[in-house]
């Protein structure tokens, strides 16, 4: 007790004496001692604070840009209204022409496996050894003036059965990102990657044609009228956020992008763009970040293939509620049209060397889709934040493709009308058909190694703000060299499977990816 | 996790201010004691150098944070390396 006291006694005459008026002088000493002896502390304490600072926010949730916490438009946090132009940036020449439905390998490829694999369980209708006459129209007469087309394109089955066969020797290793693939994918198509009965769709598929299917649901007699074309975009833009889209934007739509020579709901045939398209909102979600960056056999792209199929069909229930026309553009295949350039218009972003949108939030980390409509609204102009000129320099994503698909050359050249480098879209397809996966699934290692795709942390954040703004090129090319000087990157063939490769991934795949973390098994890789 | 709560974030911040606080008005009785006069902008320099050497270590740690972890070590190797040559000039040469 005695002590305690005495404590007491100290210490109240200790704060009398700091208080005190007439010992100001002392306690003034006494503050600037104290703060003199913890200066240095604090400003070790200041290093050590903002080294955790900066590993939190590189492992925060809320830098996973469309997967964070909030759904209201956050994620397009860009400020796009400095890089607004008049123009894309792809470039245009007078003898622009529009995209043929057949020039997409992904509408031959799908094509020629309905035939090979017809829906209804039925007998082939084709097979690859009755030659290119015995193949429908429009792919005879293409495959006709592009038989080397044709050549590469046949060397796509024997890899699908290759591909089938390795399968057994890595689906211990890959089994959770299988089975999450699988998952994600069943909205639309079973496990191996059929889809069986298209009426089962959500959104439908097109029956019949635009001027029907697109009014279908309508139940007013007349659209409710918005005030202005403005209040229809901010409300139409708000609400697509809401159903889920990270970045959304509107524009006319140019009638080049969309497929001449086949018409969803219709088919085959020539055919003019309806009147009912007139606007595109087009929209972006990326993947999953932590199994993108894990890719090709981490993960697949159907995560955000069914985040978006679902976006589009609410948004074009919520059109026809309001008694508007609307009609959905969907991954994986069901597209009237060319997505990334519709994308460009609406000033989503700009279009890369690997043909891919990259956008200033997302990178290359975007799945598009979009609903055409004629809701009169105000559109979004393009941007140009750099990203041509960075891929010219740049050219990681062809350095690292491992069926060298992408154009390793400077410049960009004309294709149909437009500037763009060149895909080798077959060389592309035979490594989805050739890594670990147990049936065609898709690569996106481009994706993953693009600069531009980055999560929404402080670092990258200063990047792509500082980038686009400077105009001497000089924080660009730093941010390239530090990009190619303290990144690591696989070698194109290591990813893929043995014995060219080694199943590589740009990141290691997350841990709930992994199989061995999970469950009893032995790894053996 | 405790770190991105609601609660803690905020506090954590309030804490460095608190530190810098601590930190720059040390510097200043640090100076004065010593005789050591500086003008503003040599103390604006001072604060930079500071500044380059945080970047440097926050940089680097983001980037192991989000699974980059070589990329991390090479930019706090590069940008210390920038702020110990910056740092012997100031001394040196400017202050």
């Amino acid at each position: 007790m005695r002590k305690r006291h005495k404590a007491i006694m100290i210490l109240g005459v200790g704060w009398l004496v700091l208080a005190g008026g007439g010992t100001a002088e002392a306690a003034e000493w006494s503050c600037r001692a104290a703060l003199k002896a913890a200066s240095p502390l604090a400003a070790l304490l200041g290093l050590v604070g903002i080294a955790l600072a900066g590993y939190w926010a590189g492992k925060s949730w809320d830098s996973y840009t469309g997967w964070e916490r909030y759904t209201h438009g956050a994620g397009m946090f860009f400020n796009r209204k400095p890089f607004r132009r008049e123009k894309a940036t792809y470039g245009v020449t007078a003898e622009a022409a529009r995209l043929d439905w057949v020039d997409s390998l992904f509408n031959r490829i799908s094509t020629m496996r309905f035939l090979v694999h017809p829906a209804d369980g039925g007998p082939p209708k084709w097979t690859p050894d009755q030659g290119v006459e015995k193949l429908p129209e429009p792919l005879k007469s293409y495959f006709e003036r592009r038989p080397e087309v044709y050549g590469l394109t046949l060397k796509a089955f024997p890899l699908i059965e290759r591909q089938r066969v390795t399968w057994e020797k890595h689906k211990v290793q890959f089994a959770l990102a299988d089975a999450w693939s699988n998952a994600v994918a069943s909205s639309f198509e079973d496990n191996e990657g059929e889809i069986h009965n298209f009426d089962r769709l959500f959104p439908q598929e097109p029956r019949g044609a635009p001027e029907e299917w697109d009014y279908r649901n309508i139940r007013r007699e007349t659209p409710l009228r918005f005030k202005s074309p403005r209040h229809a975009s901010e409300l139409i833009k708000q609400v697509t956020h809401t159903f889920g889209a990270t970045l959304v934007g509107i524009t006319k739509l140019n009638p080049d992008w969309c497929y001449q020579g086949f018409l969803r709901g219709v088919g085959p045939g020539q055919y003019e763009v309806p009147k009912s398209w007139e606007y595109a909102i087009v929209f972006a979600t990326p993947h999953e970040w932590d199994q993108m960056y894990a890719n090709p056999t981490g993960g697949t792209s159907y995560d955000a293939y069914a985040r978006e199929r679902m976006i589009a069909g609410q948004l074009e229930t919520f059109l026809h509620e309001l008694g508007y026309p609307a009609r959905t553009h969907v991954p994986p295949f069901f597209y009237d049209m060319v997505m990334p350039p519709v994308a460009i218009d609406a000033g989503l972003g700009e279009q890369g060397r690997k043909g891919l949108l990259i956008t200033p939030e997302l990178g290359s980390n975007a799945r598009l889709a979009c609903v055409t409509t004629s809701v009169p609204m105000e559109v979004d102009k393009p941007i140009d934040i750099g990203v041509a000129e960075f891929c010219r320099k740049c050219k990681i994503c062809a350095e690292r493709c491992p069926g060298n698909a992408i154009s390793h050359e400077d410049e960009p050249k004309i294709v149909r009308g437009y500037k763009r480098w060149e895909i080798k879209h077959e060389n592309c397809f035979h490594i989805w058909a050739s890594v670990a996966t147990s049936h065609v699934r898709g690569c996106r290692i481009c994706l993953a190694v693009c600069p531009y795709t980055r999560k929404n942390n402080w670092l990258h954040a200063l990047s792509r703000n500082i980038d686009p703004r400077d105009p001497t090129g000089l924080v660009p090319s730093t941010l390239l060299w530090m990009q190619k000087a303290f990144f690591t990157y696989p070698e194109a063939r290591e990813f893929l499977p043995p014995p060219a490769g080694r199943n590589a991934s740009y990141h290691e795949p997350p841990e709930w990816l992994q199989t061995e973390k999970w469950f009893d098994v032995e790894k053996t890789w | 996790m405790l770190i991105y709560s609601t609660f803690f974030r905020p506090v954590f911040w309030i804490a460095m201010a608190l530190l810098y606080v601590v930190m720059f008005t040390g510097a200043g009785y640090w100076a004065r004691d010593l005789g050591v006069h500086l003008a503003w902008w040599k103390w604006l320099l001072a604060a930079l150098w500071y500044g380059l050497v945080s970047f440097a270590l926050a940089g680097g740690f983001t980037l192991i944070g989000e699974r980059e972890k070589r990329a991390g070590w090479r930019h706090m190797g590069f940008f210390l390396a920038i702020a110990v040559i910056v740092g012997v000039v100031l001394w040196f040469v400017v202050i």
